[in-house]
């Protein structure tokens, strides 16, 4: 079974090939505000690295932000094209989740992310989120979670994240939407 | 009544066909046909009344023979037969006709067939026409530039086959104008909804699709991406080619959907980002003549209703104000020159400065009678352009495009214009005047046989210019 792993939250647009919930490649892309110039490239390039075709695949998880707006927008609008065109499964995992299950959190951590303005974070606790996952400008973040330990922009790990999906069941295609978190200008 | 052959029909078939031609029974001498050969018949109670004799080869159909019983030609049975192949395949097909034969011949020039070649005296003293209609090219559209989410399949770059376009105007006009974050949230929502009901209303499926065409500039940055995306992943997923087409000239080619557009023509294009007089030599061969100085004419609308309290968007509700109103407002004539290039911005201020002149005096607005006002003014302008614009260049055939060109008084006083100049005008269907994904297929078409596909590496643009 082969799943493909899409994820376009932050400037790294990182593409994961697994068989059978093992990594048999990925492919990580520097792509600033041009994810549309490098996201299909990048997934035709890693299907042909491998021999396979877009019809071999049997699985999309994509991260559905919060983070990069467009970044989200286009991950997630790729990532149900697929599945709805192929039939097949997919699944989604917020990009805090997704990070915090990439290291085996245990004891009170808060997984965070960075924009250009603010913090998007949860806090975690043997392995599970004990919290919603909140946005906070910079500084407001630092001056609340003052000598906490934080894991800020941690690294992907997308086999542990695709066995964490393992038993999570799959959406719709046409109900996959991105998670936003901030609140924009106008619907304050 | 209509079915392919079977063993018990080749009795049938070859009485018919000696009808036609003595040697027939020697010309089909075998009783089985071979797989890549096929015979459509049509029968009335049994009796055997016409058929239609195929080969179908790897990339076209050669048609053998068709064939109607004497007493029961002129009943459309012949039509009957080709609609049938053609619905079974697109294919190029290829026949051969005798020049006398002017029924045929003219039958099947209704079903698009052209003359490519003569067999001089094929039949003797009689030549045969040798006959071809191209395969069908189905085109997918796709747009989201603003606040329409919109995918469309367009045959052959002038038919509509099917549409579906979702707009979003009730979200928007609650914050008084298209707010480009909500709009790309909505597209990425509703993009697989629209596309499965676009496909609901067809028989045609994707893989049926020549080409995905896709909005690539100018418009709302993240809207643009979304419906990108989009397309390059159908592209991709369907190994089909991707065209990037300019919204403005799907506005433009939404005029192949009334009948072919014919070179050279004057095109007038006006939306909420252009006002411009554009001479087309060619198919994406524009020369500006004129183009606006500041505002849009979509804009000046836009801004006008919002002083007045109107809702957005401002060309529909001034137009509807307009309706009620008397013509009593005086106010500027502008660009009243031999130049062919517009402004609006004089106009605008002339109407914002009367609402707070009004409004200080406390005097109340007649909206309905400044809207008509503005509007003729506004009108006016393009009107006095154009006429100026045939005029220089000599035209003979005048388009309009663009969302603008929705407006009923402008589309009075275009069709005024062209009585007055004895000038072919098209402006598209109402439908059509607004954003949708039918005019972006049908601007591909061309770029289809020009071969102008593009690789999954091209970015959405703004603000990039047709011309």
């Amino acid at each position: 079974m082969y799943t493909l792993f899409i994820s376009t939250y932050d400037f790294i647009i990182t593409i994961g090939l697994l068989k059978n919930n093992k990594k048999i490649s990925i492919k990580e892309v520097k792509s600033v505000k041009s994810h549309s110039v490098f996201l299909i490239p990048t997934i035709e390039s890693i299907l042909k690295g491998n021999n396979l075709e877009i019809n071999n695949l049997n699985e999309i998880i994509v991260i559905n932000g919060p983070g990069s707006f467009t970044g989200v927008r286009l991950g997630v609008i790729v990532a149900k094209t697929l599945a709805y065109t192929l039939k097949i499964n997919i699944k989604t995992i917020t990009s805090i989740d997704a990070l915090a299950i990439s290291n085996n959190i245990l004891k009170r951590t808060i997984v965070s992310i960075n924009d250009n303005k603010g913090v998007y974070f949860a806090i975690y606790e043997s392995n599970s989120r004990i919290s919603d996952i909140k946005y906070l400008s910079k500084n407001d973040f630092d001056n609340k979670h003052i000598n906490e330990s934080i894991i800020n922009n941690g690294v992907l790990d997308v086999e542990k994240i695709t066995l964490f999906l393992k038993d999570i069941d799959t959406i719709n295609p046409h109900n996959v939407k991105p998670i936003y978190v901030k609140e924009i200008e106008v619907l304050k | 009544m209509i079915s392919s052959y079977q063993l018990k029909d080749i009795k049938d078939i070859i009485d018919l066909g000696l009808e036609l031609n003595p040697k027939f029974k020697e010309l089909f001498n075998i009783s089985k046909l071979p797989k890549y050969e096929n015979i459509i018949v049509y029968r009335e109670k049994n009796k055997l009344i016409g058929f239609l004799h195929y080969l179908n080869n790897i990339d076209y159909i050669e048609i053998i023979n068709l064939i109607v019983l004497k007493e029961k030609r002129n009943k459309n049975i012949a039509s009957f037969l080709i609609n049938n192949l053609l619905k079974n395949f697109n294919k190029k097909i290829v026949l051969e006709v005798r020049e006398s034969n002017i029924s045929a011949i003219n039958l099947y020039k209704k079903f698009n067939f052209s003359t490519i070649s003569i067999r001089k005296n094929y039949y003797g003293n009689e030549s045969g026409i040798v006959m071809e209609r191209n395969k069908d090219i189905y085109i997918l559209g796709i747009e989201s530039s603003c606040d329409e989410t919109s995918v469309s399949i367009v045959k052959n770059g002038n038919t509509d086959i099917a549409t579906t376009v979702l707009t979003q105007i009730d979200t928007h006009v609650n914050y008084g104008g298209v707010v480009p974050e909500i709009a790309s949230r909505m597209h990425t929502e509703n993009f697989t909804l629209v596309l499965e009901d676009l496909f609901n209303k067809t028989t045609l499926e994707l893989e049926d699709m020549d080409a995905i065409a896709v909005t690539y500039a100018p418009g709302l940055l993240g809207s643009l991406l979304v419906g990108l995306e989009f397309a390059k992943t159908l592209s991709f997923v369907y190994k089909k080619p991707l065209i990037k087409v300019h919204h403005i000239a799907g506005h433009i080619y939404s005029n192949n959907l009334n009948e072919p557009m014919e070179f050279p023509l004057l095109a007038l294009i006006v939306s909420g980002g252009h006002t411009e007089l554009v001479l087309m030599e060619d198919d994406y061969k524009f020369n500006v003549l004129g183009s606006t100085l500041d505002d849009a004419i979509g804009e000046v609308y836009d801004k006008v209703a919002k002083v007045l309290d109107l809702s957005y968007p401002g060309g529909p509700s001034i137009e509807k104000c307009a309706l009620e109103g008397n013509d009593t407002y005086k106010l500027p004539i502008v660009m009243n020159n031999d130049e062919l290039n517009f402004s609006f911005s004089g106009l605008k201020s002339a109407v914002i400065n009367l609402v707070h002149n009004e409004k200080q005096k406390e005097n109340t607005i007649n909206k309905n009678d400044l809207a008509i006002s503005f509007q003729k003014a506004a009108i006016d302008q393009l009107i006095r352009k154009t006429r100026l614009a045939i005029e220089k260049t000599d035209s003979k055939r005048l388009i309009i495009a663009g969302g603008v060109s929705a407006n009923k008084f402008l589309r009075a006083e275009m069709e005024k214009l062209a009585e007055e100049k004895n000038i072919k005008l098209s402006i598209p269907e109402v439908k059509y005047c607004t954003d949708n994904a039918t005019m972006i297929a049908a601007a591909a078409y061309p770029l289809f046989f020009k071969k102008e596909f593009s690789n999954y590496n091209i970015n959405a643009e703004s603000s990039k210019r047709l011309y």
